[in-house]
């Protein structure tokens, strides 16, 4: 009973999702508390517009540049960011688990750099990047590294013992050992933090573009502060979760895809 | 095939500040081709035993000889069916039985005829291409003891290996695994709790004390399981031979004494 029938034939949609209905009960109070001068329309504006701006941003650039030019600026900045970070934390993960010595190193430091949120590193990202590509990515490197590390160490960490005892007594290679039965073994947990990582990354990038760079749809929302404009504000935001969702929605299915490659049921 | 023989072996675990003796002196040799099995009250040590003979655990005195060569670590010599199967679940059952294969350089040709071979002598023709996961835990469990008799062990170790299994799936992997044995041989050191399964399967059945497991007996069954055919016959048939009911009865007789009243 999740779907609603509805005349939607004209939209090409036989049934609504259900989950549309607290929307549009959103947008009517919303739209209420503007009319009825509860909220001026200084500080919001109405839903409509909201949606015109939207749209009309999808060819018209505000901030130098459209909305899908920004849109893509920023998710090329996430894919560098979040590869780099994911590139540097599964390996460091599986490290800190499987060595000892370095588990006893690096894993205490860690523990306390993990709280600092990304945007605390900021100043320190522009202080040595500079303003541009380099510190939103660095920013980013330090939302998605945390999750991706701790899933990666844990999931490593935990590996059954009986499926080494086995390959043990089955006179399996190190090399074999570690790829063929260490990593499928770890990777259904190591896929879990890499889908957190990414839309951490994702949030943490958005963060960046307030502060250190000039184009993107997070330096969007600032320019729509300062001029006053908070339809642009609200429309960057839209944007912002629209693609959350689907990098959250996309990586859902990879780890879907991963696990039942690997033979577990999701 | 091997003997295996257990010299003055003790096994003692750290526990907290003290230590805990699994294993109190055991002395035992297996001859070649038998198949033995060693049943005991839970907690008794048996798969603390079993897992000293595969090399997973060392004994804190004494040795164990496989052969005349002594016990030191892992070897696909003393392949293991564990007790939850271990089952690659990422592997199919094919990629499974052809794991320790690999492992041990066999060239792909006759890798494949052996995993056929087994496949087929385990029930599993057509069933090869499947994960664990889409397989019943009767077949998991098949496809596991494949696996270890895919390397030819000169032993075969087996940690409880029905001890997942419903009661009706655990007599026919049973059966199962008499015939395989009957047609393959070798020696079998088999743990179970179970008096019905050590009892039909044995030809040496040694009887655990509690912990500090010690032998408590071995009891010589090939005569008695010859003269009866009981590894020919089905095993509901055994299950009603009256000489089956009163070894199954004794044998119960030394376990109860071990039980913590």
């Amino acid at each position: 009973m999740s779907r609603l029938r509805l005349p939607l034939g004209v939209l090409g949609l036989r049934t609504l999702p259900l989950g549309v209905l607290p929307f549009l009960a959103l947008m009517f109070v919303w739209d209420l508390a503007v009319i009825t001068g509860w909220a001026p329309e200084s500080h919001i504006p109405r839903p409509w517009k909201v949606v015109t701006t939207f749209f009309e941003q999808l060819v018209v650039p505000f901030a130098g540049n459209t909305l899908p030019l920004d849109a893509a600026t920023s998710l090329g900045r996430w894919a560098t960011g979040f590869a780099l970070g994911a590139l540097i934390a599964v390996p460091l993960g599986l490290v800190m688990a499987w060595v000892r010595p370095i588990d006893y190193v690096v894993t205490p430091a860690f523990e306390i750099l993990r709280f600092i949120p990304p945007l605390a590193w900021v100043p320190f990202a522009i202080l040595w990047f500079g303003i541009g590509a380099q510190a939103s990515a660095f920013v980013i490197v330090t939302g998605v590294l945390p999750p991706v590390l701790i899933n990666t160490y844990f999931g490593a960490r935990a590996v059954p013992r009986a499926f080494v005892d086995a390959a043990r007594t089955l006179a399996t290679p190190a090399h074999r050992m570690f790829l063929e039965v260490l990593m499928p073994a770890a990777l259904p947990v190591v896929v879990g933090g890499i889908r957190i990582g990414a839309g951490l990354g994702w949030m943490s990038l958005i963060g960046s573009e307030l502060i250190a760079v000039r184009s993107g749809l997070g330096y969007k929302i600032v320019i729509g502060m300062q001029t006053f404009r908070p339809e642009f504000v609200i429309s960057g935001m839209v944007a912002i979760g629209l693609i959350g969702f689907a990098i959250d929605v996309t990586t859902r299915r990879l780890e879907r895809r991963v696990l039942l490659r690997l033979g577990q049921t999701a | 095939m091997s003997s295996v023989q257990f010299r003055s072996v003790v096994k003692r675990f750290a526990v907290g500040d003290g230590e805990l003796t699994a294993i109190d002196g055991i002395s035992l040799t297996v001859p070649g081709d038998t198949f033995a099995v060693i049943v005991g009250p839970s907690g008794c040590g048996k798969s603390t035993l079993l897992h000293m003979v595969a090399g997973l655990e060392l004994p804190s005195s004494g040795e164990i000889l496989v052969g005349d060569k002594r016990v030191t670590g892992p070897a696909p010599d003393r392949a293991v069916v564990f007790q939850k199967f271990a089952l690659f679940p990422w592997k199919t059952a094919r990629e499974n039985i052809a794991f320790g294969l690999r492992n041990l350089g066999v060239p792909p040709a006759e890798r494949e005829a052996t995993v056929h071979h087994y496949l087929e002598l385990m029930g599993l023709e057509g069933f090869g291409d499947r994960f664990p996961h889409q397989l019943s835990g009767g077949m998991q469990q098949r496809v596991a003891i494949a696996r270890a008799y895919a390397v030819r062990p000169r032993v075969l170790l087996m940690d409880e290996p029905f001890a997942a299994l419903d009661a009706q799936l655990r007599v026919v992997l049973q059966e199962n695994l008499v015939q395989l044995w009957t047609r393959e041989g070798g020696t079998v050191l088999f743990i179970t709790h179970s008096v019905d399964e050590a009892v039909y399967l044995a030809d040496d059945l040694v009887v655990m004390t509690r912990r500090p497991g010690r032998i408590k007996r071995v009891l010589d069954l090939r005569e008695v399981s010859a003269r009866l055919g009981w590894r020919k016959r089905p095993i509901e048939e055994v299950m009603q031979d009256p000489e089956y009911l009163h070894l199954k009865a004794e044998v119960w007789r030394n376990i109860k004494e071990e039980l913590a009243p």
